[in-house]
């Protein structure tokens, strides 16, 4: 299947979402004169798109592989509170620099993130089992340890340059839309410019046939998982610092709306196929749809109902346009 | 083949079981009123909207698919048909909740052209159909609970059969959510394995390509999966009212996920063509039984959480190690006849 739709196929659908992009903006743009089309206005979706879009990321590198990271938010909420829960008891402790506090609270979001990632990474890859169900079940552990510590309630108390991540800018760029343009960049070289990246695509489009050319899949798949955890743990860090306070229940509904974005950047859900930057343009699209509605007036819950209809009207699109092809070919 | 399938699959219900019977009695032994008739029927009762739920989502995930949206066309059905009651003062039980499975059905009727026709990945197709139907209900709801409910449906979920009165004088019976839950699973079992339609279905989720030569029509079967998953969820809902008094839009945010961990609890596979009404009932139970235990057991809700993901996990591991061994067996006995076969020649 994969080989009819093919490299040329798949680049098509790039500049498709492309074009939607530069159409909704078009679109925004004469429908809100002298609002959308602002600095202030990309300033604001730069905030808000951050940390939805490394999210995205981390799921799309699993979706790849043919699986899916349903405990990626639970585990972006455990790394940060961990990492929270210290930079507090740091803060009140007194007498250690800021810059201290937060550099060891960031180190321990990573070390706890890279651990979440090797538990999925184990139960998938070493036991074998289907990557929906292990997640499935972790998402739910995850949340549990996070309610431990939290006891339900928030944890804040950070030091004040901690907050400025989430809120700073430099020369009208936000310091979260830097992070995310590294995210991508590191992202976009690992998976196309490495041979580990090779590999997750092979793994997504047979793992049998890639374990009998003598790479090790297991490995491979321990890795994708302990990068979606990275991901996911920066992810949370930004959210942390955005809310000045970090709970286990933040960003819930971002899990299913990552899966959207990854499939609507043209990423198989089967695996095998799919480009970290269309990811990114999925989620430019979703996010240019929630900010104009906004500034326009339509109501915020609406954008889902749109959101929902565009996810199936560009698969629907890019269902029928393969079978054109297929035809063509036949 | 079919044989060894088989035995693998009453193997499976006997293990799921085995762990339930283990889970009672390490409750009881916390608690003896755990095993009281009352907390039974009232773990049962609790338990049927999740159960009759998850009877919808075996028929699909034996078609080797999935629903997501679950809990959006449970919230649907509530919000629509308590806006009807609460607005007109409708109240045949009857007809309210066949217009909930109505409901229901539509809606899952829609998911199973969407997979079929449309050719969209099933998780793809629900996910969509759960964001647009969650950002009615918001819009449309705001949140807002409809509590003014006709004293009918009221009535109606506070009936028991077979009632008598304990020494305390508080009432006790069978719940007739009981029996509701009782009609979805006979529904369920008698469609799977009674009828040709049910057949189909099984053997089309084992395999889809020797399904369509012999001349199955696939895309109807998957549709009627989906449809019946949406009609179950309709039922389930009106259950869920019947027993809450009241509707709130909010109730089932991430509900569908404890639907899909049951069924798979239960021994069904995600990879389609098994799974058991059987099977689905004794995870569902597991799940009810896992929560109720702990609760009666004083151990707070945030361990709940921890130990319901740990056994998910636990559980779904076995099965993958036990299927590896039964490959590996499978294998040797390849190899076995080969050299049988070069002996002969």
């Amino acid at each position: 299947m994969d080989g009819a739709r093919g490299h040329f196929s798949r680049n098509k659908n790039q500049y498709f979402l492309l074009a939607l992009l530069m159409l909704l903006i078009a679109g925004m743009s004469l429908m809100a004169p002298g609002k959308f089309l602002t600095v202030r206005n990309f300033k604001n979706m730069g905030f808000q798109m951050a940390e939805f879009g490394i999210l995205a990321i981390g799921m799309s590198v699993a979706i790849m592989t043919g699986g899916i990271n349903l405990s990626l938010v639970n585990s972006a909420m455990l790394s940060a509170i961990a990492g929270a829960f210290l930079m507090r008891g740091m803060n009140e402790a007194g007498g250690i620099p800021d810059l201290v506090i937060i550099a060891s609270g960031i180190a321990v979001v990573m070390v706890v993130s890279i651990l979440c990632g090797m538990i999925n990474g184990y139960f998938v890859a070493y036991v074998g089992v289907a990557s929906l169900l292990v997640t499935l079940g972790t998402q739910t552990v995850f949340n549990g340890v996070s309610l431990n510590i939290t006891r339900g309630s928030g944890i804040s108390g950070f030091p004040e340059l901690f907050q400025r991540i989430g809120a700073g800018s430099v020369l009208n760029i936000p310091y979260t839309m830097l992070i995310y343009v590294a995210a991508i960049l590191a992202a976009w070289y690992l998976v196309e410019r490495t041979p580990w990246g090779v590999s997750v695509y092979m793994v997504g489009g047979n793992e049998k046939a890639t374990r009998f050319s003598g790479i090790n899949t297991k490995a491979v798949l321990m890795k994708v998982y302990v990068f979606s955890a990275v991901m996911a743990g920066v992810a949370g860090v930004l959210m942390v610092s955005r809310y000045n306070s970090a709970r286990a229940d933040y960003g819930s509904s971002y899990t299913l709306q990552a899966v959207a974005a990854t499939v609507l950047g043209g990423t198989d859900i089967n695996g095998g196929s799919g480009h970290i930057l269309g990811t990114v343009t999925a989620v430019c699209i979703l996010q240019v749809v929630s900010s104009g509605f906004n500034i326009i007036g339509i109501n915020r819950n609406i954008t889902d109902v749109v959101t929902g209809f565009i996810l199936v009207a560009v698969l629907t699109i890019n269902y029928f346009a393969a079978r054109e092809r297929r035809h063509k070919k036949a | 083949m079919s044989e060894r399938l088989k035995r693998m699959m009453g193997h499976k219900e006997v293990s799921v079981g085995a762990m339930l019977l283990g889970i009672m009695l390490i409750s009881w032994l916390f608690n003896p009123t755990f095993l009281s008739f009352e907390n039974l029927m009232d773990v049962i009762k609790s338990n049927a909207v999740l159960g009759t739920c998850a009877m919808g989502m075996l028929l699909i995930i034996i078609t080797g698919g999935i629903d997501v949206s679950i809990g959006s066309q449970l919230a649907l059905v509530t919000v629509l048909t308590g806006q009807i009651m609460n607005r007109t003062g409708f109240d045949n039980i009857v007809l309210i909740y066949l217009l909930g499975i109505a409901i229901g059905g539509a809606v899952g009727l829609l998911n199973g052209l969407m997979v079929s026709r449309l050719g969209l990945p099933p998780i793809i197709a629900t996910l969509g159909m759960a964001s647009v139907i969650d950002g009615f209900l918001r819009y449309y709801t705001n949140g807002t609970w409809i509590n003014q409910l006709p004293q009918r449906i009221i009535d109606f979920g506070l009936t028991k059969f077979f009632s008598f009165r304990n020494l305390n004088g508080s009432e006790i019976g069978i719940p007739v959510q009981f029996l509701l839950f009782a009609l979805a699973m006979l529904t369920t079992w008698f469609l799977i394995k009674r009828t040709m339609l049910g057949r189909s279905i099984m053997a089309m989720g084992s395999n889809p390509v020797s399904a369509q030569r012999i001349g199955l029509n696939n895309r109807r079967l998957t549709t009627f999966a989906y449809a019946f998953s949406g009609m179950m969820a309709g039922f389930a809902a009106m259950t869920y009212t019947s027993i809450m008094k009241s509707v709130d839009p909010n109730a089932f945010i991430g509900y569908e996920m404890n639907v899909i961990g049951a069924v798979v609890l239960g021994g069904a596979l995600l990879t389609g063509g098994s799974g058991s009404v059987l099977g689905t009932f004794l995870g569902v139970m597991l799940f009810a039984f896992i929560s109720n235990g702990l609760t009666l057991a004083r151990i707070s809700t945030y361990w709940q959480s921890i130990i319901v993901g740990g056994i998910i996990l636990l559980a779904v591991s076995f099965d993958m190690v036990k299927l590896r061994r039964e490959e590996r067996r499978q294998t040797k006995v390849d190899i076995d006849m080969t050299a049988q076969g070069r002996g002969v020649a």
